[in-house]
């Protein structure tokens, strides 16, 4: 006997003798992986569609807390979707699909059809979707200048849009950037589930996907704000939501003094105004290259020419009282595609005079939209606010365009279509009779077709690093922003002397550093340190949190509109830097106390009181979540699964009752050795 | 403590000292009361102070279920309408479930 190493009689041996053999097999196994690792395959790459809320509902996906699980399922034709929804024997599924199928009709026919679990977009191989747009089809229609009942409030700017990004789908969707998790999905959906011939269905075991996206956040924005308001022990541990928003970052041209000076009188001041942000239905992923980052780089640009010491002290030498221009402000407006946040927040900060000027101050409102135009037949168009007085305006534009070949059609104004939704709205909501033009690509739809979606990158606008010929992107924005600068420079100097010329480099430089690489050199020198080689997302984000898309745009704008400080050491500057706003980059110490940015949070969370439900202001909040996770593994039919279980309890009962009566007969079994020893 | 060593005064008097206790909002007081005194009440033989104990059993358990049933009702009727009520319903929670109406 003794196949125990220590005969005994008392339970405890018995049960320390288990723990040995135990701590012994581990020792032996120790490198084996937990078991979920062996039962499961992570799928990393994903982008995780997620959930917001507004005033009154709540749109975006979420997953249950423990994630949702479905059998993989490749939509490929009429035929798998049917199969999905209806043939197939074994729901639920995970829906996997390419873009071209990523359509409205099919996800909300998932969504209620209650056998599909969730959905996987997968990256497109080969074929490129001609448009994927998930905004709606006239953007932002209930926050502009046109009520409901107006012919021109939902006109359609953006048919592409199928306003998938404003539903509630209430399931997870991922979307799997990544190549090779793509190919190891497609390769457990060929290996275990592809019906046979197309028609039969495979036995089980199948390849299952478990999808994971739980949202704290529910209901709308006044629900989810008062949760997260409630008493905790915990301060903040009940968040379950937080309102969208960031920066606006604005800047004068010109010196102002707001103490010292004089307020600005009515019709003094020239706006040039452009987006930061964009949108996707996915998390981290919104290149938005013609939705805004067109624009933003035109303004950019026009940021540069003027702020350029050679013109800006001319400009500036003007004799106060001559020219009622007196100064011209640049904006850089944050959140605009959810209901124009930025513009609506600095028009609210104007109204209670916490901003330099107000706006009755504004003579001519310029705004740079959608401005990719990279063909030999493309155009601008100059569209104009229905009670504008700019002929003056348009007049100059038109010659500073013709000196400079930029092809651009002004629309007459007061047209069936009205103005193209633009942050200028938030301004003509406050004050109807502004002066405001908007320059963008289309003279009615979108020229782009993958407005606010995941797809609206470099290639869709045609941009190539160094491509500066003729018709390229670069040289087009650079000879707008060229225009542009000229017509406000006439402006302010009431002389056609003073002239800039388009500069191809410096757009060309900026699209490398927002489409391709937040690597480069602008980027570095503004910085001081090395970036993430690609591009900044462009989505506005939550409110606590600042991205580094308006972090570095307001760089940009110090480095164009700052003025350089001489025999200033790099100490010296980081001590003024509250004091006077030196700010150092570029190995110089530059006084950027001209260039601002201010919160860009709804006012509709400022205001006491506010009505929720009036849509006023925008009230998107973005719900919490805790992660994100897709995983695959095999999975076994329901009764191999219960037949698992059940004998698995079987076993250890049976193990107890074995274990339990040997301990009862141990003096029988085990031979005694002497007392002495036994406890 | 074992009821069957204590005196039939020390009985009743316990008996009555947990059926007061429980008018101070302590349904359980009544409910261990119930149940404790349940055999003394009912299967014991016969003593002087058993009809005074049976009394207070009777009530203390009666109480209990009144109670038990309000917390019931009260439970149901929350649990269907918590939604419904809105800002109220979160108000009158303890826990505010996530990620759900």
């Amino acid at each position: 006997m003794g196949w125990i190493w220590e005969p005994s009689r008392s339970g405890f041996s018995v049960m320390l003798s288990g723990i040995i053999l135990w701590l012994i097999s581990s020792l032996c196994l120790s490198r084996a992986d937990r078991t979920f690792t062996k039962v499961y395959e992570p799928i990393l790459g994903t982008n995780a569609c997620f959930k917001r809320l507004n005033g009154t509902h709540e749109i975006g996906c979420r997953s249950s807390s423990k994630g949702d699980v479905g059998i993989l399922h490749l939509i490929e034709d009429k035929h798998s979707i049917n199969w999905v929804l209806k043939d197939g024997p074994n729901p639920p599924y995970i829906a996997m699909l390419y873009p071209i199928d990523f359509t409205y009709e099919n996800i909300i026919q998932f969504r209620d059809s209650g056998r599909v679990n969730g959905v996987l977009l997968l990256k497109e191989k080969g074929r490129n979707s001609t448009s994927f747009s998930k905004d709606s089809t006239c953007p932002n229609a209930n926050y502009g200048i046109y009520n409901s009942s107006s012919p021109k409030h939902c006109k359609n700017w953006n048919p592409s849009g199928n306003s998938l990004l404003w539903e509630n789908l209430n399931f997870p969707i991922f979307y799997i950037h990544s190549a090779t998790e793509t190919d190891k999905l497609l390769k457990c959906f060929d290996n275990f589930n592809r019906p046979v011939n197309g028609i039969t269905a495979r036995g089980w075991p199948l390849c299952a996907s478990q999808l994971r996206s739980f949202m704290l956040g529910a209901v709308d924005t006044p629900t989810c704000l008062r949760r997260s308001n409630v008493f905790n022990m915990n301060p903040g541990a009940a968040k379950v939501c937080d309102p969208l928003g960031d920066q606006n970052i604005w800047a004068s041209l010109l010196p102002h003094n707001a103490s010292s000076s004089e307020p600005y009188p009515n019709n003094s001041l020239i706006v040039i105004a452009a987006r930061i942000d964009g949108a996707s239905l996915f998390d981290e992923i919104s290149p938005a290259a013609d939705s805004s980052i067109s624009g933003l780089i035109t303004v950019l640009s026009i940021m540069k020419h003027l702020g350029d010491p050679s013109i800006r002290d001319q400009l500036g030498s003007e004799e106060e009282g001559d020219n009622p221009i007196k100064n011209v402000y640049f904006m850089l407006f944050n959140g605009e595609s959810f209901g124009y946040i930025g513009s609506s927040r600095i028009v609210y900060d104007m109204g209670l005079s916490n901003f330099p000027f107000n706006v009755s101050s504004i003579r001519y409102f310029i705004e740079v939209n959608q401005a990719s135009v990279s063909s030999s037949n493309g155009s601008y168009f100059l569209h104009q606010s229905d009670l504008s007085q700019s002929k003056e305006l348009t007049d100059l534009i038109e010659k500073h365009k013709q000196l400079l070949n930029l092809k651009m059609e002004v629309v007459r104004p007061r047209n069936e279509w009205g103005l193209p939704p633009s942050s200028l709205q938030s301004f003509l909501k406050d004050r109807p009779d502004l002066t405001g033009i908007v320059l963008t690509n289309h003279k009615k739809e979108y020229k782009n077709k993958f407005y606010n979606g995941i797809f609206d990158d470099k290639d869709k606008i045609s941009y190539y690093y160094g491509d500066r010929g003729v018709y390229s992107l670069q040289q087009n924005v650079a000879s707008l922003a060229a225009t542009v600068s000229n017509t406000v420079i006439e402006l302010l100097t009431s002389s056609s002397d003073l002239k800039v010329t388009p500069d191809p480099e410096t757009v060309d430089e900026l699209f490398h550093c927002y489409l391709e690489s937040a690597n480069c050199s602008i980027f570095y020198e503004l910085t001081g340190m090395k970036q993430v080689p690609k591009p900044y997302a462009t989505y506005v984000g939550v409110a606590t949190h600042l991205t580094s898309m308006s972090q570095v745009c307001k760089l940009v704008a110090s480095r164009y509109l700052g003025y350089l400080v001489e025999n200033v050491t790099e100490s010296e500057c980081w001590k003024m830097q509250k004091t006077k706003g030196y700010y150092w980059m570029n190995e110089s110490c530059y006084d950027i106390s001209s260039i601002n940015s201010t919160e860009a949070r709804s006012p509709a969370f400022l205001i006491d009181g506010y009505d929720w439900r009036s849509g006023k202001y925008s009230s998107w909040t973005e719900s919490i979540w805790q992660s994100f996770s897709v995983r695959i593994f095999i999975k076994p039919s329901l009764a191999h699964e219960v037949i698992t279980l059940v004998s698995g309890i079987l076993m250890l009962g049976l193990s107890m009752l074995v274990v339990g009566k040997i301990n009862e007969k141990a003096d029988i079994i085990f031979e005694s050795r002497s007392e002495a020893l036994v406890c | 403590m074992n009821l069957s060593k204590q005196k039939n005064e020390r009985k009743l008097f316990l008996a009555q000292r947990y059926f007061y206790a429980g008018f101070a909002f302590l349904p359980f007081v009544w409910a261990i009361n119930a149940v404790w005194f349940y055999k003394e009440a009912f299967m014991t033989p016969p003593y002087a102070e058993q009809q005074d104990i049976k009394k207070y059993v009777i009530r203390s358990g009666f109480g209990a279920i009144l109670w038990a049933a309000a917390l019931i009702a009260w439970n149901i009727v929350f649990q269907t309408n918590r939604v419904a009520w809105g800002e109220t319903g979160d108000d009158l929670s303890f826990v505010i479930p996530q990620g759900r109406p």
